[in-house]
């Protein structure tokens, strides 16, 4: 139709064969009275428009690139191509996608040339969310997303159905969210955490159900200080700088910079450039922050279900049972544990990792330690953590000396690499001789480090939670439900070895599949690993 | 502080009853052969052929075998010291690694799948790994170099042992 492009003509002719076949063959139909629901047709308008935006980098390179290059020609097409091809399957999968609800399963039928179907038990499906890209958005369109446990770490625990209308998403949602609880008491639909609020960010009243959290301002701090300080501004220049290269113009920017560089004295350029990364950190953290928690509520709703609404241009919904969740990560990042925050990762099943990486299953952004502690207290429905985020149920048990040793070894190994490298640099190199300075401070902050992490080792095993505290840059906690663990790995380097030390890891369906604690005694390590599997491989001493 | 030092005795998990059949140590030292064979002809055919890249290809490729060396020239007489596995009615439970030592739990009611591999090197030796995975993604126990008898009726006996549990699994 509307949106040709180059696929579809190798598509045609047996297309055309297939559609001369009656309606979906019925081999494996079960209840062939049940009708099968194709997707929304504006999700073609959609398509077309999300071409339109994919195809800019192409019609960029058009104006810019010299077309007489063979090289130029290419990339235009490889552009063009690129920039077609997600939205032409997108189109096509009004055609290609079918989708029914019998009492027990979520049956998906795709595919024009290989059918494909995807049946889901309705009792093991274990999260839904929704996300309204702006171009669905544009045409009041959603699309839902349903986790299976499956293989959390391949795709294959997820079914997308990609275009359909806002209110049947919503729907599908709540039917699909009561019939997977096992006494889950149904909700009014629509309003219920409503998971595509209006233009306002708003939803039109208050839900029937207890807002555990909303938005708050002050946290956008968080996100401007996060990776954003180092890694924004270099990704930011360092693609600006391969986007010109691209069009073989890097010569004249460089050009251009260092006759800049030239007449500006050196440190005033540094600091310059410094502040203005720094700056534009800020700013791209901040942004970042705006478009992915606006009008962010996480809202509890009967029968221990969590719905976190958020986004300003895409907007997610993501609808978790409290059945589901196994724990927790408290992660605390340098600058933002100075700035008293920290980050709360519900460790839960059935998430895939499609779902972990494009963050639509976040429910909570880097906030005050004090809300990430409660909002996961409260997720859990036990007081796992204090509001120091310390184990509410005792102390961590601290890791013996030799795991100090251990870390200082490794920090200041590494770091008193670079710094010798440094070092080495100036005496045969003849480098400036300040930079020993920096050796010096390298291996400084090695040895800090090191003890910090060392500091910041303990684990325990209490209240049938299991406790795990590592990280000096980044500190993290896990708190892991013992009745969520599958499994223990007890491990030993030839340094720990030597040292007494070991690894812990338990397994487990969620989160991340494992959670580790370093430099253990090898004693602790073994009685933990004997205790969350209830199997007796330790032997007393 | 919050944290209390302490110094406790370093006792390992005991060793799982079971060794592994002596043949796994051919097993080994073939396969290890066999990856510093193909690390040595990947990096030395080129360097034949492409004078350009003789150094670092013969650079690379050194370093490669170095690191490959002792998988054939000491790692399989360790590992039939090291390796060891046990079923016991509740768990699956190994001792694996020449260089990092592991041992592995699986508790049989979180268990998942248990399978027996046979590739084409395993059958030559007559020998069997037999995989038992949680539905961790993280938790597989893998038993190498069993006797490709044993390995079917360890197999039988989890499975069995596993149909007996009950469990959610996750």
């Amino acid at each position: 139709m509307t949106d040709a492009d180059p696929t579809e003509p190798l598509d045609r002719p047996r297309r055309a064969g297939k559609n001369a076949e009656p309606e979906p063959d019925h081999e494996i139909d079960e209840d062939p009275d049940l009708p099968w629901y194709r997707l929304d047709p504006r999700t073609m308008l959609a398509a077309l428009v999300y071409a339109v935006v994919r195809l800019t980098p192409a019609a960029l390179a058009w104006l810019l690139v010299d077309q007489t290059s063979g090289v130029g020609r290419y990339l235009v097409l490889v552009l063009i191509l690129l920039g077609v091809m997600r939205p032409a399957s997108k189109a096509l999968s009004y055609v290609a996608v079918r989708y029914r609800l019998t009492d027990s399963e979520l049956q998906v039928r795709r595919g024009l040339l290989v059918r494909k179907s995807e049946r889901i038990a309705l009792h093991r499906i274990r999260t839904v969310d929704i996300t309204a890209p702006l171009t669905n958005r544009l045409f009041r369109l959603a699309v839902v997303r349903v986790g299976t446990g499956g293989n959390a770490l391949v795709g294959s625990g997820t079914v997308v159905l990609d275009g359909l209308p806002r209110g049947r998403a919503r729907r599908l949602r709540d039917h699909l969210v009561r019939a997977a609880g096992p006494d889950v008491v149904a909700t009014g639909g629509d309003e219920a955490g409503a998971p595509v609020p209006d233009d306002g960010g708003r939803s039109p009243s208050d839900p029937p159900t207890a807002e555990v959290q909303r938005v708050q301002w002050p946290w956008i701090i968080y996100s401007m200080v996060g990776a954003w300080l180092i890694t924004g501004p270099l990704s930011v220049v360092g693609s600006v700088f391969s986007f010109v290269s691209m069009f073989g113009q890097e010569d004249w920017v460089g050009d251009t910079l260092g006759d800049l560089i030239d007449r500006v004295p050196w440190p005033a350029w540094a600091a310059t450039t410094l502040v203005l990364a720094v700056l534009l950190g800020i700013g791209a953290g901040a942004l970042a922050f705006v478009e992915a928690w606006w009008g962010f509520r996480l809202v509890r709703e009967p029968g221990a279900t969590f719905v976190a609404t958020r986004g300003l241009l895409t907007t997610r919904s993501f609808t978790a049972d409290q059945a589901r969740l196994r724990g927790l990560t408290l992660s605390e990042p340098f600058l933002t544990r100075l700035l008293g925050g920290a980050r709360m990762t519900p460790v839960m099943t059935g998430i895939s990792l499609q779902q972990q990486m494009n963050e639509s299953a976040t429910v909570l952004p880097a906030t005050t330690r004090e809300v990430a502690v409660r909002v996961g207290n409260t997720m859990l429905g036990r007081r796992v953590l204090d509001e120091r985020a310390r184990p509410a149920g005792g102390r961590l048990v601290s890791h013996p000396p030799a795991a100090r040793r251990r870390a200082i070894i490794r920090y200041a190994g590494g770091y008193g690499l670079v710094g010798a490298a440094l070092a080495a640099a100036v005496l045969w190199r003849e480098w400036p001789g300040w930079l020993l300075a920096g050796s010096v401070a390298l291996l400084c902050l090695g040895i800090v480090a090191g003890l910090g992490y060392y500091r910041t080792l303990g684990h325990l095993l209490g209240g049938e939670v299991l406790y795990l505290r590592r990280g000096f840059f980044t500190r993290r906690t896990d708190a892991i439900e013992v009745r969520g663990i599958n499994g223990a790995h007890v491990r030993q380097g030839p340094i720990q070895r030597l040292l007494g030390l070991a690894t812990l890891v338990v397994t487990t369906a969620a989160g991340e599949q494992g959670y580790r604690g370093v430099d253990l005694a090898l004693h602790d390590a073994t009685v933990i690993a004997a205790e969350v599997t209830r199997e007796p491989v330790a032997v007393p001493a | 502080m919050d944290l209390e030092p302490r110094q406790p005795p370093t006792t390992a998990p005991r060793p799982p009853a079971h060794h592994v059949d002596p043949r796994a140590k051919r097993y080994w030292l073939v396969s290890g052969a066999a990856q510093l064979a193909a690390v040595v002809l990947a990096a030395g055919l080129p360097a034949v052929w492409w004078d350009a890249g003789r150094p670092w290809l013969l650079a690379v490729g050194g370093a490669l075998a170095l690191v490959t060396l002792p998988r054939a020239a000491v790692a399989p007489w360790l590992r039939l010291r090291v390796h060891r596995w046990e079923a016991t009615d509740t768990a699956v439970y190994s001792r694996t690694g020449w260089l990092t030592r592991e041992w592995r739990i699986a508790p049989l009611n979180r268990v998942q799948t248990v399978e027996v591999r046979r590739n084409a090197l395993h059958r030559a030796f007559g020998l069997a790994a037999v995989s038992v995975t949680t539905g961790s993604a993280q938790g597989a126990v893998v038993i190498q170099g069993l006797d490709a008898t044993v390995a079917e009726q360890l197999t039988e006996t989890l499975t069995d042992a596993v149909a007996r549990t009950q469990g959610d699994a996750t």
